[in-house]
């Protein structure tokens, strides 16, 4: 899906109880756990873009995956001194589970109208750009912009637009990559030029603030 | 009284591949405590489940046992003059600590000397535990750990409770902020959390509240569940080698559920329809008469009903619904019209796209073809024309489950379409073998595609800098390369590497780059050693063979089988490799003419030559028939008439022209062995 909400949240340090406390918020959305199959499974975030990973699960209700559940432990390629759980719900597959539909197109947004009636078009655009008509060669250069833009900012410490450029970087990517555009290798060349960046803006971000 | 020990480790889900093997490792630190600290006990047992990790040890003894260490000191003869110590005697005693009537005397060595016994403390096996718990915890292998907590503490998930008790008695323990206690947690779900075991009442007291720690016990009660739903629809549920375990290793209490779904997905290919349920969802597929039924079964962790059964059918019929929308707008493009689009897919930055790597596969795949029997040529050609196209279709490209179904996807595609069998087969099967478990492909046709695939990703590979080195082999070039030796020793193909080598070379039009084909060249040979010592042959028989044969693979690998079997008989086989040897050493690397047979002198010298000339047409007709046992017996022949020579002749005469003429003569005898194998490589025990 080119559009997708996600609730995240960040409990720093991560409590001794995180899996209670999460476990105890499904309830708060009128979930009873004790009707249902919730399952941890394994599942390590990585954003080998971001020089970002943790370890942790997918969980699983019924079968179906609705949230991200990480204990981070790098990011921009530095190990954290405190480890934070990462807990990111998925918004629409939450929902598709509460208003017992099948699909996301079928979940009531009012009581007239689907979020079919008002995404399915965009959606749609969206997907003939992403995997055929987004230009190639207008995407390699602006990748190449992002990245002399973010080295640049992040060089005159403007951290934080910085930043930004680094996150563009990263989606100029994931959209090349999605339109099958990079081979193995050049993708794996393209990964290192942005962990590089992130892994600038990090070493900045400590150098300038810790 | 209660001497078990039980110490249970939980945590947050750990994953289930990872549950055995760390088991094995808690008990390994167990036992390696205690034998090193002398405390028996009857029996140590694991338990696991995806959030503890548990030993109970039976009948443990309440202490160490006496263990006594013995400490050499002065010679006897020093130490006591007329029977009284001496002052070196009291001295001993006194840097040991113990009174001087205490010292023993001792033969070490053959000589006298006094001993120290001195008794090692010995302490409580609670507090030898007590000690060393959290070290053995801390060492439990996973092959991924992580940090939660301050102290930093790597383990594969957070640990948030130990058990650990010496009979009804708590030994207490701290780690990573957890303190150890009687207490456990039940099943996350339908317990009602804390309760309070003890050793003996361990595995009831969790099961009365829905864990069940043994995980044999686990997996028969599941897989007898799945068995008894799929009898309900007069089924059997299919198990995928892995997925049984895998299961009962993601769920601490076995439940099953038993779904289904449209009957209409049942048109889509079987293995697409297990991917959708396997590969994510690790659901049991079910079969009648090995047809695909409708339904599925799935191992859960909570008691079943109907909300639970209804939410996993809806996932798997989403996952479906990918599949056959793929299904359907993949089929509106014909296969033979996605040639053209492969140009659209890249393969190396510097290597083209892949609509160029089927045209080198096209082009391979005919010179093999060509030096093969009973080949079909236009199935061949078409097979390798068609190979790739699969990986322009939606149901590969979506990244998802189906994507490890390539080749397969293609193959079904063309059955579809009414391509013939045969090309479908070679599409499918030209991946084959994946891996050195895997199935051979099932055509001629396929493998020779198989091979192509194989050489072309290697010489792409190494052309693109991307060669393994160490363990670092991201393109499996070294898999590829077993495989392609699998196939040919399997399908007896003969025909020269070095040629093929050169064509595709030249396909990427680098055809003189004699750097790189010499690269390949060592790579080739090396993985052909390998793959002939896993067959058992000797590493000094795969040496000589592959210096002389590594070019015709089903050569190297039959004439190394020859001369095992040779080997067999010791004594003959000395004799063959020692009378070559002979020759070899005189020859010292040089490389004289040819044989003047007007100046062969003495009846010796005859005799050796007319005997090699005799039987050189015949070793050609073996080597003709790849009947090498026959073959290298036959060079046995040579050996008297090669002693006889070297007994009475001498080859290294003054007379130049003699001299010469004997050591071609040699030369040339020395060649026919090396019609087989380098025998200088051969090492005779």
């Amino acid at each position: 899906m080119q559009q997708f909400q996600q609730y995240q949240v960040i409990l720093k340090p991560a409590p001794y109880d995180v899996q209670e406390q999460y476990l105890e918020s499904l309830k708060y959305l009128s979930l009873d756990i004790s009707e249902h199959d919730i399952r941890f499974v394994e599942d390590d975030w990585e954003s080998p873009t971001l020089g970002a990973w943790g370890l942790g699960w997918e969980v699983w209700m019924d079968g179906q995956e609705i949230t991200q559940f990480t204990y981070f432990q790098q990011v921009g390629g530095i190990n954290l001194d405190l480890i934070s759980a990462e807990l990111t719900y998925g918004l629409e597959r939450i929902a598709i589970l509460l208003s017992r539909v099948n699909s996301v197109f079928d979940l009531p947004w009012s009581p007239k109208k689907t979020w079919a009636d008002l995404n399915k078009e965009q959606e749609y655009q969206f997907c003939v750009y992403n995997f055929d008509e987004a230009n190639i060669n207008s995407l390699s250069k602006y990748f190449e912009e992002c990245k002399e833009e973010a080295k640049r900012l992040i060089n005159m410490n403007l951290l934080y637009p910085g930043y930004d450029f680094v996150i563009k970087a990263s989606h100029t990517f994931n959209l090349l990559d999605a339109r099958g555009a990079l081979s193995v290798e050049q993708r794996n060349n393209y990964i290192l030029e942005i962990r590089k960046l992130a892994n600038m803006a990090a070493k900045k971000w400590i150098e300038m603030y810790s | 009284m209660d001497r078990n020990v039980l110490i249970e480790i939980g945590t947050e889900e750990i994953p289930a591949g990872y549950l055995e093997p760390a088991a094995r490792s808690f008990e390994k630190g167990l036992r390696d405590l205690f034998s090193s600290n002398k405390i028996p006990y009857s029996k140590i047992s694991i338990f696991y489940t995806p959030r503890r990790l548990t030993v109970i040890v039976e009948n443990i003894a309440e202490k160490q046992e006496r263990v006594v260490n013995k400490i050499k000191g002065p010679p006897a003869a020093l130490a006591y003059k007329d029977g009284k110590p001496t002052k070196m005697a009291r001295g001993f005693a006194s840097s040991k600590g113990i009174p001087l009537d205490s010292l023993i005397i001792e033969k070490i060595d053959g000589n006298e000397y006094v001993v120290a016994e001195i008794e090692q403390e010995i302490k409580s096996t609670k507090e030898i535990l007590k000690e060393n718990l959290p070290s053995i915890i801390k060492n439990i292998e996973f092959p991924k750990k992580m940090r939660w907590e301050k102290t930093n503490l790597f383990f594969a998930r957070p640990i948030r409770w130990i058990v650990a008790m010496l009979g009804k008695k708590v030994i207490p323990v701290s780690l990573a902020g957890v303190k150890s206690s009687n207490t456990t947690l039940g099943n996350r779900l339908i317990s009602e959390g804390k309760i309070k075991v003890s050793p003996s009442n361990y595995k009831k007291k969790l099961k009365e509240s829905y864990v069940m720690a043994n995980p044999g016990e686990r997996k028969s009660l599941l897989k007898n569940l799945i068995e008894k739903e799929a009898r309900k629809i007069k089924g059997v549920p299919y198990f995928s080698p892995g997925l049984l375990d895998e299961v009962s290793n993601l769920i601490e209490y076995p439940f099953v559920i038993l779904g289904s779904f449209d009957k209409k997905f049942l048109t889509l290919p079987d293995k697409v329809v297990i991917s959708a349920m396997e590969t994510h969802q690790r659901y049991f597929s079910v079969k009648k008469n090995s047809k695909l039924m409708p339904y599925f079964i799935s191992g859960i962790n909570n008691k079943p009903n109907k909300e639970i059964i209804k939410g996993n059918e809806k996932v798997l019929t989403a996952r479906l619904e990918d599949a056959k929308f793929y299904w359907e707008v993949d089929r509106k493009i014909p296969i033979k019209e996605r040639l053209a689009k492969l140009s659209g897919i890249k393969w190396h930055t510097n290597l083209g796209n892949l609509l160029q790597r089927t045209e080198r596969l096209i082009e391979l795949s005919k010179w093999i073809g060509e030096k093969v029997d009973n080949i079909n040529l236009s199935v061949l050609k078409e097979g390798a024309k068609l190979s790739k196209v699969d990986l322009t279709t939606l149901m590969i490209r979506d990244g998802k489950e189906f994507t490890s179904l390539e080749g397969y996807i293609g193959s079904q595609y063309g059955r579809a379409e009414g391509l013939s069998e045969e090309v479908c087969k070679v599409i499918e099967d030209h991946y084959k073998p994946r891996n050195v478990e895997d199935e051979l492909p099932r055509s001629k046709e396929a493998a020779i595609v198989s091979l192509a695939d194989r050489i072309d990703l290697i010489v792409g590979s190494f052309l693109a800098g991307e060669k393994p080195t160490g363990s670092r082999d991201p393109f499996g070039l070294r898999q590829a390369m077993s495989g392609f030796i699998r196939i040919i020793t399997e399908f007896k193909f003969s025909f020269p590497l070095d040629e093929l080598l050169k064509k595709n070379l030249q396909l990427f039009s680098k055809a003189e780059n004699t750097e790189i084909f010499e690269e390949i060249r060592q790579f080739i040979i090396e993985r052909e050693g390998g793959s002939l010592q896993s067959k058992g042959i000797r590493y000094d028989i795969a040496k000589a063979v592959l210096s002389e044969k590594w070019n015709v693979i089903l050569d190297s690998y039959l004439v190394a089988k020859a001369m095992m079997k040779i080997r067999e008989d010791q004594v003959e086989f000395e004799k063959l490799v020692i009378g070559q040897k002979r020759v070899s050493n005189i020859l010292e690397g040089k490389t004289p003419g040819k044989v003047n047979k007007s100046r062969l002198k003495e009846k010796e010298e005859k005799d050796l030559f007319n005997k090699a000339k005799e039987i050189e047409p015949i070793l050609n007709e073996f080597i003709k028939k790849k009947e090498y046992l026959e073959g290298i017996n036959e060079l046995k022949k040579l050996r008297q008439s090669i002693d006889n020579l070297f007994d009475n002749v001498m080859v290294m005469d003054k007379d130049e022209k003699l001299k010469n003429n004997r050591l071609a003569l040699l030369y040339y005898v020395r060649s026919l062995f090396h019609l087989f194998c380098d025998f200088e490589e051969i090492i005779i025990d």
